[in-house]
């Protein structure tokens, strides 16, 4: 069955100047993910797994290649059009900080569907479900600083899918969580994903989380030097 | 939910710094709001105080050469008009002798049928006067303790006696001198003057035809009378006083306001510096740049929303304090009612500054969030370091901005808010770019402190801006202090020089009523051994042309050993006192009314006279830098002319008068005891001829007391800049110390003492006060010199002189402002977890 491919790059590279030196954090990468599928992507610090989800975010654009999300190049959009990308088809889960401090864990999950013009009604009804969905709706107006780092965590997963968007990146999600809390958290973003039927591109460290993923691309050097289906 | 609410709930989150910036907004909203009501109030008090004193008295009519005139002139004039009405008095002074006390007093015959003025007195027994019937005043019945029934005899000046008994006593609302009331035919009829007063007055019944009347009645009664609407002048002159007083004020104000922007302008930098991530998440899942800035630019707003509403109920309360120090009628010797006059419009002008500078504040911080890059801001550890600017680009960019402050500054064409910022903003470049090319020898100079020494001078060249954004705010409060304190020294310098200059004697006697000329041999007669010389001066009011002269008729053998300083043009002859002793027909002109008249030496003037006129010749011209604005007496120097007293008997005074003085000038001999001397006058003559003296030292004393006075205001609306400045300062070292956190446990850990650490914050705070105090002094003497260049293209010449005293004490007051500011921060250093911080991951 051929699944649609949410997320392909075409032989991208990525160059940075830093100061007088130039370095190559991506060289020729390819790769795809289709619709519904958890990729999870693992490598050394400094390999260009960070770089390979900034590409696929809309954050960077690569310096040759093409990156394309949810059938749009990507690639050489303008900074509005990034922007719309991301509102509109990416939903981010970051390492920590990924919640508004002065927002409750609600107005957290109904931010991005504020951004996007959602309508009031349509917020509510689906932050509360997504909330419900994490286990987190007696927990709904409490703030940051009065949740663990586990239901951050778990906020997060919520906010990053209220949009419905294809694709979710997830940038080290449990890095800063304990084995049991990043496992409950891990276990919530698959099947979430699974249910909405959106893509997840995440990049981790630990072969724990990284087992709960369809696929395994492994990353040196700015190259995909292995790739492993998880049955 | 919008970015409104984010906005409104960051407010909280860092609860001192924040408030340290409202509270900036509030001390500039309320220093606006609070001048403009006091200055407001004070004029609007002044004004009722006025119409009382002056009660129905609209308009007073003399003749130029104070000589009795026909009151049916003025009758004719007033009578033909619906709305006006007028009555004559008769006015001479006297002596009275009661009870074994001798005092002067002024006879006043009044018409009691006409004298709507009169009419309106409330008495203690009767007002009505019949032929030897008087009235006196309130005072001069307990003071003499003069009761109704009892008989008077007062001694008139030209000699005649009267013998009067007394009917009522004028209970008076203000208080008033020894009056006495009499009625004015048979004034007339003992005095010699029948059909004749002195002056008339007019009641005009609707108020906006006072103008109208008056020039009707200089139409009609011609150049030989004064016609003075004295309310109306007088509120007139208090009003354009008090319009540049409450400008003057207002622009102090401003260095408040600055210091303001300077605290928005941090705090949003600082706000965007730990909320640098939080961008790139908003940034990440889809907001906008446009999002992003008005998340920052609506905190700006809620910080402007909050200091305006506490800074305009600051500001009434501030109003109350300044109206007392600021009430005119306190300066007539009445009590202030102290009502506050509040106009919504001073309110609302207090509001918008507010907003505006805050928003100028917060407007930069906000756009410069807008544009941080994603990437950057989520990924701190690939976030570029902060723009090195060079000492050589800081150089470039801030001598031009300098220099266009002071030259603007200098020109003296329109001194204002923009001249100090240019200044203020280009010398902090150029010092921060001077500091720059100084860090290695600022580092060699401390390295005697070693590990503190070391770090110290290491800091002090991080985060530029924030530091030049402190020492901007610190420099402008300095400035301030220095340009006002120059500005009183120099005033204090200039009034001094003339009251030296012009006020030659060492004791001037000033009369309650007018004396024989004589009576200045009377004086040295005291004590000869102590006083030098004794000069009379007589004043009358004359004019030539239409151009009003106050006349002083001097004794020319005399005059010049009291007033020995004078200076002369250059054409006039040496033996000027001389000529002006033997030729009854000269003159001596102070040069402003010479320029007024177009004349020189040797010129002929026609100057009016009791009877007519006189062509006098100029046979001098006298200058001065403190002509423009001393007076003598009543008369302003800058119209005033000198003739001799033989010249004055012969044409300045009535057939049968002689001519008095009210004013006589006593020099001493060297190292004579100026108080024993005026003791003795006192005691001679003081209580007789009601008598009031002053000495060069209480002159100097009073115009000291005066123009402190004067600066008290404007020195407690710079402290209050201070205090936003000291707030300025806390908030910064707060988020030093914050951003901190993790290098200070680290040294910490590394045997690093917390008192080491608390020297080293409070180190980092005094050095940024010490450079925004040479900043501000640059500034403040740059400022100096354009209000005394602005100044002297008004006539009054302030020199240009350094307030070195001031310049200690701002010394010091930046000192202090720095070790206040960062006590607080200095102790939260010393107090950092050790654990907590180094498990931190920033």
């Amino acid at each position: 069955m051929q699944s649609e491919i949410v997320v392909e790059l075409i032989n991208v590279t990525k160059t940075y100047r830093l100061g007088e030196v130039q370095v190559q954090a991506l060289r020729g990468v390819n790769m795809k993910a289709s619709r519904g599928q958890i990729v999870a992507i693992m490598g050394p610090s400094g390999s260009g797994k960070s770089t390979i989800l900034n590409m696929v975010g809309a954050l960077d654009r690569p310096t040759s290649g093409k990156v394309i999300v949810d059938g749009r190049d990507i690639s050489r959009m303008s900074e509005d059009k990034l922007g719309q990308i991301r509102r509109d088809s990416i939903g981010y889960i970051f390492q920590f900080y990924n919640l508004i401090p002065v927002l409750s864990a609600y107005e957290n999950v109904e931010l991005p569907m504020l951004i996007a013009g959602i309508d009031r009604e349509e917020r509510s009804k689906r932050a509360h479900e997504l909330l419900g969905l994490v286990g987190l709706s007696d927990r709904a107006h409490h703030r940051p600083d009065e949740l663990s780092g586990g239901e951050q965590q778990r906020v997060a997963v919520a906010r990053a899918l209220s949009k419905r968007p294809p694709l979710v990146l997830a940038d080290e999600p449990t890095g800063d969580l304990d084995s049991k809390s990043g496992m409950q958290v891990m276990t919530i973003l698959r099947d979430l994903a699974k249910k909405e039927l959106s893509t997840v591109v995440m990049v981790t460290h630990d072969h724990q989380m990284a087992s709960l993923a369809d696929r395994i691309l492994e990353i040196r050097d700015g190259t995909i030097v292995k790739e492993t289906e998880i049955i | 939910m919008s970015f409104a609410k984010i906005a409104l709930r960051n407010i909280p989150r860092r609860k001192l710094r924040n408030s340290l910036t409202v509270l900036g907004i509030v001390i500039g909203v309320a220093l606006l709001v609070g001048v403009n009501i006091a200055a407001e109030s004070s004029f609007v008090e002044f004004k009722n105080y006025i119409e009382a004193v002056g009660g129905k008295i609209d308009i007073v009519v003399t003749t130029v050469s104070g000589v009795p005139f026909e009151q049916r002139k003025v009758d004719a004039s007033v009578a033909g008009l619906g709305y006006a009405q007028s009555a004559g008095r008769l006015g001479e002074g006297g002596l009275i002798r009661h009870g074994g006390q001798a005092k002067a007093v002024s006879v006043t015959g009044v018409d009691t049928v006409k004298d709507f003025e009169y009419r309106g007195y409330t008495f203690e027994g009767s007002g009505n006067l019949r032929r030897n019937d008087a009235t006196i005043s309130q005072r001069m019945s307990e003071d003499l303790d003069i009761k109704i029934g009892d008989y008077i005899t007062v001694q008139m000046a030209r000699g005649s006696t009267l013998s009067l008994h007394v009917v009522g006593i004028v209970k008076a609302k203000i208080a008033t001198g020894y009056d006495v009331y009499m009625d004015l035919g048979f004034a007339q009829q003992k005095l010699g003057y029948v059909g004749r007063v002195t002056y008339a007055i007019v009641h005009v019944l609707d108020m906006s035809k006072v103008s109208e009347v008056r020039r009707i009645l200089e139409r009609n009664l011609g150049e030989s009378y004064n016609v003075r609407a004295i309310k109306e002048q007088t509120i007139a002159t208090w009003e354009g006083n008090l319009a540049g007083w409450r400008q003057g004020l207002t622009m102090i104000s401003t260095v408040a306001v600055l210091v303001s922007v300077g605290l928005v302008l941090n705090t949003m930098y600082m706000n965007l510096g730990e909320r640098t991530y939080e961008v790139g998440v908003l940034r990440a899942i889809g907001a906008r740049r446009r999002d992003i800035f008005w998340l920052f630019f609506s905190e700006t707003i809620f910080y402007a929303l909050i200091g305006i509403a506490v800074g305009v109920f600051a500001g009434i309360g501030l109003a109350r304090v300044l109206y007392s120090l600021t009430s005119i009628v306190s300066m007539f010797g009445a009590q202030s009612t102290g009502t506050l006059v509040i106009r919504p419009e001073y309110l609302i002008s207090g509001g918008i500054t507010g907003l505006l500078s805050t928003i100028i504040g917060g407007f930069i911080p906000s756009v410069s969030a807008s544009r941080i890059g994603i990437l950057n801001a989520l990924k701190p550890g690939i976030r570029p370091p902060g723009k090195q600017r060079t000492a050589v680009r800081l150089l470039l960019a801030g001598i031009p901005l300098a220099a266009a402050g002071a030259y603007m500054s200098q020109s003296g064409l329109d001194f204002g808010m923009l001249d100090i910022v240019f200044l203020i903003i280009g010398l902090v470049m150029v010092m921060s770019g001077l500091l720059r090319v100084a860090e290695p020898l600022i580092e060699s100079a401390l390295s005697p402190f070693k590990a503190v020494g070391k770090l110290l001078s290491k800091n002090l060249g991080r985060n530029l801006r924030r530091a030049a954004i402190t020492y901007a705010i610190i420099a402008v409060c300095v400035s301030f202090i220095v340009m006002m304190g120059g500005m009183r020294v120099g005033m204090m310098s200039s009034i001094g020089d003339t009251i030296t200059e012009y006020f030659g004697a060492d004791i001037i006697v000033f009369s309650g009523t007018s004396l024989p000329t004589t009576f200045s041999k009377s004086i040295v007669q005291i004590d000869p051994a102590r006083i030098q010389a004794v000069t009379p001066a007589g004043t009358t009011l004359t004019k030539s042309g239409k151009t009003e002269i106050g006349i002083f008729s001097i004794d020319p053998d005399t005059f010049p050993l009291v007033f020995d300083r004078f200076e002369f043009s250059a054409d006039t002859p040496k033996d000027v006192y001389n000529q002006l002793k033997n030729n009854l027909y000269s003159i001596l002109l102070v040069e402003p009314l010479a320029q007024s008249l177009k004349v020189k030496v040797g010129d002929q003037i026609s100057v009016r006279t009791p009877t007519g006129s006189v062509k006098l010749t100029v046979i001098g011209i006298l200058r001065g830098f403190g002509l423009s604005f001393a007076q003598m007496g009543e008369v302003p120097m800058s119209q005033a002319a000198f003739i001799s007293l033989r010249t004055a008997n012969t044409y300045f005074v009535a057939p049968g008068r002689a001519l008095r003085a009210s004013i006589f000038y006593v020099k001493l001999r060297q190292s004579s005891d100026t108080n024993t001397v005026k003791n003795e006058i006192h005691d001679k003559y003081g209580e007789t001829y009601d008598l009031q003296m002053i000495t060069i030292d209480d002159l100097m004393t009073e115009v000291n007391d005066n123009v402190g006075q004067f600066f008290v205001v404007f020195d407690i609306i710079i402290y209050m800049a201070v205090i936003s400045a000291t707030g300025g300062i806390a908030a910064t070292m707060l988020m030093t110390v914050n951003e901190r956190r993790r290098e200070i446990g680290m040294l910490r850990s590394q045997g690093m003492s917390s008192a080491h650490i608390f020297v080293l914050v409070l180190a980092e705070a005094v050095f940024l006060g010490l450079v925004g105090y040479v900043v501000g002094v640059v500034a403040g003497l740059f400022l100096l010199r354009g209000v005394t260049v602005l100044m002297s293209t008004t006539g009054l010449i302030v020199p240009f002189l350094v307030p070195w005293e001031r310049l200690q004490f701002a010394l010091l007051l930046a000192i202090a402002t720095a070790i206040i500011g960062v006590a607080y921060p200095s102790l939260k250093a010393t107090r950092v977890n050790l654990i907590e911080v180094l498990r931190y991951r920033g």
